[in-house]
């Protein structure tokens, strides 16, 4: 793809400048990007440079809703480490982000397999398979959640507990986060089964036959050819799937009804900010997922360039 | 892939198709069977099953209760937000691949990669702002932060669609005495319909699914959207139907159309995949 920039950059040979007429000069140029560039940096980097930049400062104060506050340097982040629930809610964060982008990988690519070529009524089954994603999420988890907490309840757990008293108990500990589990990957296998399936459309067919030819079994071919040139995509779909999962608080929110039975980071944040109005504390626990979120971009950074070289 | 590969694969391929069917419209199937039910029927019927379906519950939504109020509101706020977004990510993907701005690759990937910054982590700073701005309640304060949502992956569609066009008809223009505008609007815009498409899909998807922002800068149900409006409101059990129906009837329309461009959809993203192949 670098070839594509560099002729798009290098004037065509033959083409000397007087017949084109003077270019414009490069400062100008850069000028026009800039500007043209404005909207976009103003709405994106200015509006997470700022609020970063403020609740950092706000940490390391003790500012509730009604009153500034002093600086109390470390102290929220004191207390948060040394809080128990800020443990249990980062686990739960990891644990969430981890088996719902891996969920919605594995379905995703199982999607875009089996759609990838032609079978009388594709496009049907396409667009029943695109369904979940485009049902706006903030309704289908306010549904869900009111819908899939009885049945659960009834079918599940109370008759477990005429078996055995401790297995209902598990089980009912571990549904909440079970059930923001699914109903992520049920959204996400949708969204991510169709940028697979496009990063799949991009695979040379010929590819396939050169394979075939070889002898190759299909698994080897899967291996060997579909899965390096899907890499691309797939780390698109990891990059885009991670962001949603982890600022999928409105997920974890309306899916126990706002009373927060599994916590996340994002959640003890609300709980901090909205519920109690301290602000220095929702702050530091807001900013505790920053050095994940650092990580990941960084990692994701590292893999696109290897991957584009 | 399967068909080439076999009579045994091609086995595989429709039962998984029909497990994804069925794992795809399973909680849709349960939505519309919930709105279906009667009061009596909310409380001990079935859970998978309607003995009597009325569409009681849709009436009330659209007759009683704020649903209308909130139904414009959030049409305002997608329309605002997709305007905005899809213009500002057309013009950084335009100056990112064909103006000499210095650095431009890293900014690509500097804007690509702000995606991953959570909401969580910005909503209490931003919540001040909006409150020392008085915007509070005021639509205003999601038009202007939705957009954050979306421009990340919206401007690198465009930038890798721009960057993949033959730069050949180009240089025929300029060769022609075209200016950069006439080029811009003559050759690159009439390319890039299924591109912008495919960003105003993608925005309509994030904004329709955010509910933090909503809930926290607009508190006065008067103001609310739907996402915060429903996902607001106390539930009785005998209630269910309501909120399930209201959930349905809001989604209707996003489904339908953005179901509708489905096509376009995965052509635009093609397009901005391809290159790279």
């Amino acid at each position: 793809m670098d070839r594509t920039l560099r002729l798009a950059i290098r004037p065509t040979p033959g083409l000397s400048d007087s017949a084109v007429g003077p270019r414009p000069s490069c400062a100008s140029d850069a000028l026009l990007g800039w500007l043209l560039l404005l909207p976009a940096f103003v709405l994106v980097f200015v509006l997470i440079a700022y609020p970063l930049a403020y609740e950092a400062f706000l940490s390391l104060t003790d500012a509730r809703v009604e009153q500034p506050g002093r600086l109390i340097w470390l102290q929220n982040y004191l207390d948060l480490i040394a809080d128990r629930r800020f443990w249990g809610a980062a686990a739960t964060t990891l644990v969430y982000a981890a088996v719902a982008t891996a969920g919605k990988l594995l379905l995703g690519t199982a999607m875009a397999l089996s759609l990838a070529r032609p079978f009388p009524g594709r496009p049907i089954v396409f667009v029943v398979l695109l369904l979940p994603w485009l049902y706006p999420a903030v309704l289908s988890a306010t549904a869900l959640h009111l819908i899939l907490n009885p049945i659960v309840y009834n079918r599940v757990i109370l008759p477990l507990e005429l078996v055995s008293h401790g297995l209902s108990i598990s089980t009912e500990s571990l549904w909440p986060l079970a059930r923001i589990i699914f109903i992520d990957v049920w959204r996400g296998t949708s969204f991510v089964g169709v940028f697979l399936l496009v990063g799949l459309n991009a695979i040379p067919s010929e590819l396939f036959d050169v394979a075939a030819l070889e002898g190759r079994n299909s698994w080897l071919v899967f291996r060997l050819v579909t899965l390096p040139l899907l890499g691309r995509a797939l780390l698109l779909a990891v990059l885009l799937s991670v962001g949603a999962t982890l600022s999928n608080f409105s997920n974890l929110y309306l899916s126990t009804g706002g009373r927060e039975v599994t916590e996340t980071l994002g959640s003890l944040a609300y709980q901090a900010a909205i519920t109690r109005g301290d602000l220095g504390r929702a702050a530091a626990t807001a900013l505790s997922v920053l050095p994940l979120v650092v990580a990941l971009m960084l990692a994701l950074a590292r893999l696109l360039d290897r991957e584009e070289t | 892939v399967g068909a080439r590969l076999g009579p045994g694969w091609g086995t595989l391929r429709a039962a998984t198709l029909v497990v994804l069917v069925a794992f795809s419209l399973g909680p849709i199937y349960w939505m519309v069977v919930e709105s279906l039910k009667d009061d009596r029927e909310q409380v001990s019927g079935a859970p998978l099953w309607v003995a009597r379906p009325t569409l009681k519950a849709y009436r009330e939504v659209l007759v009683e209760g704020a649903f209308g109020r909130w139904a414009t509101n959030t049409m305002l706020v997608l329309a605002a937000v997709t305007i905005v977004t899809v213009l500002s990510s057309l013009l950084a993907g335009y100056a990112l691949s064909h103006l000499d701005v210095p650095g431009r690759r890293r900014i690509a990937r500097l804007l690509l990669l702000s995606y991953m910054v959570p909401q969580t982590l910005l909503f209490v700073p931003l919540y001040l702002t909006v409150l020392a701005l008085d915007l509070e309640n005021n639509l205003l304060s999601l038009i202007v932060t939705y957009p954050m949502l979306a421009i990340p992956f919206c401007s690198w569609l465009f930038w890798t669609h721009f960057r993949a066009l033959p730069p050949q008809v180009e240089e025929a223009a300029m060769v022609e005495g075209g200016s950069r505008w006439q080029i811009f609007r003559q050759i690159l815009l009439p390319m890039s319909g299924p591109v912008m498409i495919a960003a105003a899909v993608f925005t309509v998807g994030v904004v329709t699914s955010e509910f933090l922002y909503a809930s926290v800068f607009l508190p006065d149900p008067d103001h609310q959207t739907l996402a915060a409006g429903l996902g607001l409101s106390e539930v009785g059990l005998d209630e269910l139907a309501g909120v399930v129906a209201g959930a349905n009837l809001g989604a209707l329309p996003v489904v339908v159309l953005c179901g509708a461009f489905a096509p376009q959809y995965v052509r635009g993203l093609t397009a901005a995949m391809l290159e790279g192949a």
